[in-house]
């Protein structure tokens, strides 16, 4: 072939630009240290970016999810122990109560150690990690326990209650009278008596009313189920409080509280249901399952809301009734492919309504005692002063102490008994606490070995990003001083080639 | 016996006709340098012998120039042409697609679809972790949504100023070839001119070569050139010369034709622009065929990018026909959520076309379009009536074209878009605002007329529906109009994350319902809605690595037919200066045989015999 001259311009100029381009790309790999600026430059590898960048972008989100859900297992820890703290401080109480003797200063110091306890039972269940309270489901906005004193919030609770809720409850009829005592006329006439029914105790007191009963007996031979209602007012007597139903026994008759053996008695001011004795028997070996629906209104600060504990409906505004149902509100988090987390615990789980319930008993109880005792003392004052040194006066006040003597003893013995029994309660509510502790220390292993592994994924994700779309630097810097001398060279021949012609040498 | 002086003239001969070589040869250097020029060489021929009285029969006379003609070889033309068309084509392909594949670019240097979609998602599950109560956290997935919406915005702005880009270079691509065509026939009568007189044009046919050079990159082009003959079949002497671009005559001798750009009343896709250019030609009125197979160049590439559908349009068969509209039945596309089809734009039944300005649709009590009502912009006889109700023809609406070109791009974004804002809007419905009211739309389609919102609530996937092109439906939500509504913008507390509030501000079951919308549920094109862009990049990456692997084909392929040319027709200036030297050297020789003569002549004259 006639090779011209401008032909061999035109090849070293194609030449040289296909040098350039090769200078260029390697150029650009240096200082991006990418493999490729364009996806079409290799598809493939620009896909695959595409997607490795996605699962890096999920990997990160499970990261932050991680963290998340460790601070809000951190505040829950947190709070769980010291809820158990708190417990063994009320144990502690019921165990010093328990013992035999106890002087008046001892009950003074458990009255005001439990006091102190009473406000804050259930402030740890308002525990929040970021301003979101974490025991109370998907209700974070809200606190667990009413933050003020709610004079006129109503709301209907449906409470389910079972057999294993009944338990043995003394009664006490008839108090001395300190009034009746100072006159030192009439003898006394007042007889302390003690009766022991079955209750069963719903975890509101001071109820407005209650709407109605329903119960399910399983019969212990077939098994099989029935379904029974109780009619209020006629299967249930219902009182205001235990000096009521006093009167309405002593009205029928009987000397002391009465419960007929298969008689019901609903006392509103506690939110108690007393049964006589054949009928709480039934209960217990037919395995009776309780529905009670009541009405209540007043909530007080720092008590439990019904909403996460019952089915139930705040009827304050009759025109806007919200109802509740009662569900499990799972907060999970999604912490590596297709894991889910739970983080929450919910209050029903660890805050019990009977913690509050029992705490407020054991005031009772340790008032009683303090006052009856407190009775006997001024009787034995009185007897000391002159006034009434007569022997009829002595007479008559002797009477008087030596019931309030017997009213102080009932005390005294109502006291260790039930300090006793309620250790064991303490026990149980502890040993919720403390599986609740478990779980959450159970959740955190099980988040730390998920968090290592996502961070290993992390970071092999990375390197196969890394792998896919970036060049190592000594790659380039060889390819790219290849490039770079090939160019040279190729200005080198052109600039000789075109320096010369035939003419020279003419 | 020769003439006494005819030595001299032989001498004459040769030093006239060295001249006009090394003039020939001189004009080739001079020319060493221009683009398109061709080597011209002087044909040296020796004059007729003289027949003379003597044993040696006859003696030479000396030396003419018959021709200064150019070394050209038209074959290679002809590759070089077919080429450049072929390289015009890729060249501009190339160009347009690097940047529709700058558009869906996602990485460290440019935030794409990917990482805004996973954002979002992202901004669920720190939603569920940081309180779906909260509003600032509600904000900030509101936001990311937003941010989306404005990526899809942008990239449908962006695609549509591409196709007005493309639009404009159609019309100066046009007036290009115009220009051409013009030039090719006025320097046709000229060459024609010279050469009946009996010479050469040879500069004027390298001009020509040079515009049809220029042309073979915007249109497919072939030439012709043949003897023009009188009426008796006599040739003249001369030659005609036309050319044919797509396969249409575009210059024959003396006569030329031009195109014209007309702007269209019609729309081909939902979201070309309005008054995109058709190319007729400004004789007939005909359109100009620039997509067809046999086409090629730059302008067909212009068409493909600017009208490119992948051969994708609505089709079906002619049901009902009146005058004043046509039905179309069992269409191809049933879902209105895949529907690209113009609200005013063509219908094709048998290559004859009817515009339309406006439609309807019918659908079945799944929601899915059983038929289109088309109401034609001007009337039709009686007649088409007749041939056309009820005829089972089959029916195109719009203009399938093949190749991924912008349309192409637009209608998938517009199908991911709607399939997913779908999804998403009725699980949102499901649920209750932060207030607990019920929660409408949160994806919506902006009305830029009246500057309200199509909250598409006019179609379900269940019940029968007529809808119509103005229908508040899927069919209004494209890239350009999806947003979150302004609802939701002004107050975040407008965007369910529950079915019921009173289970709590922090309840999340509608959120768990949207996650699976990232990944796992299938959305666009069988895979979900994060694959969007692994779907379309991939389709662009392709395409463009294709287009460039032509490009560079082509370009070698330029090279060497380019080469092969010039191999013929180049100036090579060792060459020239080889020829400078022996022409010299002949002229040289040629003056002292004049020399030689005329000392001769004085022998004989003066000192012979005197």
């Amino acid at each position: 072939m006639r090779i011209t001259n401008s032909m061999i311009t035109n090849n070293t100029k194609s030449n040289i630009n296909r040098n350039k381009i090769m200078v260029d790309k390697y150029n650009n790999q240096m200082t991006t240290q990418k493999k490729i600026s364009k996806a079409s430059e290799d598809p493939v590898i620009a896909i695959r970016s595409l997607r490795l960048s996605t699962t890096l972008s999920h990997i990160d989100q499970y990261c932050s999810n991680i963290s998340d859900a460790e601070s809000w297992l951190n505040v829950t820890e947190t709070a769980l122990n010291n809820m158990k703290s708190l417990l063994t401080d009320i144990r502690t109480q019921c165990v010093n109560g328990s013992t035999d003797t106890l002087s008046a200063d001892d009950r003074k110091t458990i009255l005001t150690n439990l006091q102190q306890i009473a406000d804050q039972v259930y402030a740890e269940g308002n525990a929040d990690y970021t301003g979101r309270t974490v025991f109370t489901g998907y209700r974070t906005a809200d606190n667990l326990t009413f933050d003020e004193d709610e004079g006129n919030t109503c709301y209907t609770i449906e409470e389910p209650l079972s057999y294993t809720d009944l338990s043995e409850h003394r009664y006490y009829s008839g108090s001395v009278s300190l009034q009746d005592a100072q006159g030192a006329t009439t003898p006394c006439t007042t007889e302390i008596v003690q009766d022991s029914y079955y209750r069963l105790r719903l975890s509101y007191d001071k109820l407005d009313s209650l709407d109605g009963m329903t119960y399910t007996l399983t019969d212990s031979v077939t098994g099989a189920k029935t379904d029974y209602t109780a009619a209020v007012g006629t299967d249930i007597k219902v009182y205001q409080n235990e000096d009521e139903w006093l009167t309405a026994s002593r009205a029928a008759g009987f000397e002391s509280k009465h419960a007929e053996p298969g008689e019901m008695i609903f006392l509103k001011d506690s939110g108690e249901l007393i049964m006589g004795k054949d009928i709480a028997e039934s209960m217990v070996s037919g395995k009776a399952e309780f529905t009670m629906n009541y009405t209540k209104t007043g909530f007080e600060s720092g008590q439990l809301r019904p909403e996460y504990y019952f089915n139930c409906s705040d009827v304050t505004d009759p025109a806007k009734v919200i109802n509740y149902e009662k569900e499990d509100q799972a907060i999970n988090y999604t912490i590596s492919n297709a894991t889910d987390l739970r983080v929450n615990t919910q209050a029903d789980e660890v805050f019990d309504h009977n913690i509050s319930r029992d705490v407020t008993e054991l005031i009772d109880i340790v008032t009683t005692a303090i006052n009856a005792h407190d009775k006997v003392k001024e009787l034995e004052e009185m007897m000391a002063q002159a006034k009434y040194a007569d022997e009829d006066s002595q007479k008559i006040l002797q009477g008087y102490l030596d019931m309030a003597k017997k009213e102080a003893d009932y005390a005294d013995d109502n006291l260790q008994k039930t300090y006793g029994q309620y250790i064991t309660n303490f026990d149980n509510y502890m040993s919720q606490v403390n599986i609740a502790i478990t779980n959450v220390g159970s959740t955190g292993t099980r988040l730390t070995m998920t968090k290592t592994r996502v961070e290993n994924q992390q970071v092999t994700i990375e390197e196969l990003k890394s792998n896919n779309e970036d060049r190592d630097i000594s790659d380039i810097i060889i390819d790219y001083y290849a490039s770079y001398y090939a160019y040279q060279s190729s200005l080198t021949a052109a600039g000789k080639i075109n320096q010369t012609s035939l003419l020279d040498y003419i | 016996m020769s003439s006494t002086f005819m030595g001299l003239n032989i001498g004459g001969s040769a030093l006239s006709s060295f001249q006009t070589s090394v003039s020939t040869t001189a004009n080739n250097i001079a020319n060493a340098k221009t683009v398109g020029y061709s080597r011209q060489t002087a044909t040296l021929n020796s004059t007729d012998p003289l027949r003379v009285t003597a044993k040696y029969g006859s003696v030479g006379t000396g030396v003419e120039v018959t021709a200064v003609k150019q070394e050209r070889d038209a074959f290679y033309d002809a590759r070089y042409w077919k080429n450049n068309s072929s390289l015009g084509m890729f060249e501009s392909k190339v160009y347009y697609l690097e940047q529709i594949q700058t558009y869906f670019k996602d990485d460290n240097s440019q935030t794409g679809f990917s990482t805004l979609f996973q954002k979002m998602f992202n901004n669920l599950d720190t939603l569920i972790a940081e309180g779906p109560g909260d509003e600032s956290v509600r904000n900030q997935f509101i936001n990311s949504a937003q941010n989306l919406c404005a990526f899809f915005n942008s990239l449908s702005a962006s695609m549509t100023d591409l196709q007005a880009d493309v639009n404009e270079e159609v019309k100066s691509t046009t007036e290009n070839i115009n220009s051409i065509s013009k030039k090719i026939s006025l320097l046709n009568a000229e060459i024609y001119a010279i050469e009946v007189r009996g010479g050469v044009a040879n500069e004027l046919r390298d001009d020509r070569a040079n515009l049809v050079d220029e042309l073979s990159k915007l249109v497919s082009v072939e030439t012709r050139e043949y003897e023009v003959v009188n009426t008796y079949g006599e040739n003249l002497g001369a030659t005609n010369f036309s050319v044919t671009i797509n396969g249409q005559m575009l210059v024959d001798g003396f006569d030329y034709r031009t195109l014209e750009c007309k702007s269209q009343s019609y729309n081909n896709n939902q979201n070309d622009l309005d008054g995109l250019y058709s190319i007729v030609w400004s004789d007939t009125g005909m359109s100009f065929a620039a997509t067809t197979e046999t086409a090629g160049g730059s302008l067909k590439s212009l068409f493909t990018i600017r009208d490119g559908n992948n051969g994708e349009c609505l089709k079906g068969t002619v049901g009902a026909a009146t005058n004043t509209s046509i039905t179309l039945e069992m269409p191809n596309i049933t879902d209105i959520s895949k529907l690209s089809i113009a609200e005013h734009g063509q219908l094709t039944i048998n290559n004859k076309t009817y515009e339309y300005d406006g439609w309807t649709a019918q659908t079945d009590a799944d929601g899915n379009i059983i038929s289109f009502t088309f109401n034609l912009t001007e009337p039709i006889t009686d007649a088409r009536v007749a041939t056309l109700n009820g005829s089972g023809k089959k029916i195109e609406c719009g203009k399938a074209v093949e190749g991924m070109g912008i349309p192409y791009y637009m209608s998938q974004i517009n199908e991911v878009v709607r399939a997913f804002t779908k999804l998403f809007n009725d699980i949102q419905k499901e649920g209750q605002t932060l207030d607990g009211d019920p929660m409408g739309s949160f994806f919506i389609a902006n009305n830029f007329v009246d500057g309200t919102e199509y909250d598409l609530s006019d179609w379900g996937d269940n019940g029968i529906y007529t809808l119509s092109s103005r229908s508040n439906t899927y069919y209004k939500m494209t890239g350009a109009t999806l947003s979150v509504t302004k609802r939701s913008m002004l107050n975040p507390r407008y965007f369910s994350t529950t079915e019921d509030m009173v289970n709590g501000v922090d309840a999340y079951d509608i959120i768990e319902k949207l996650k699976p919308l990232r990944d796992k549920v299938e959305v666009f094109r069988g895979d979900s809605a994060g694959a969007f862009l692994e779907t379309l990049l991939s389709d662009v990456a392709v395409d463009t690595n294709e287009a460039n692997t032509f490009c560079a084909t082509y370009t070698s392929l330029e090279a060497s037919i380019g080469n092969l040319r010039t191999s013929v027709s180049g100036v090579d200036e060792d060459e020239e200066a080889i020829n400078l030297v022996k022409f010299q050297n002949a002229y040289n020789m040629a003056s002292k045989v004049i020399s030689v003569m005329a000392e001769m002549y004085d022998k004989l004259i003066n000192q012979t015999g005197v």
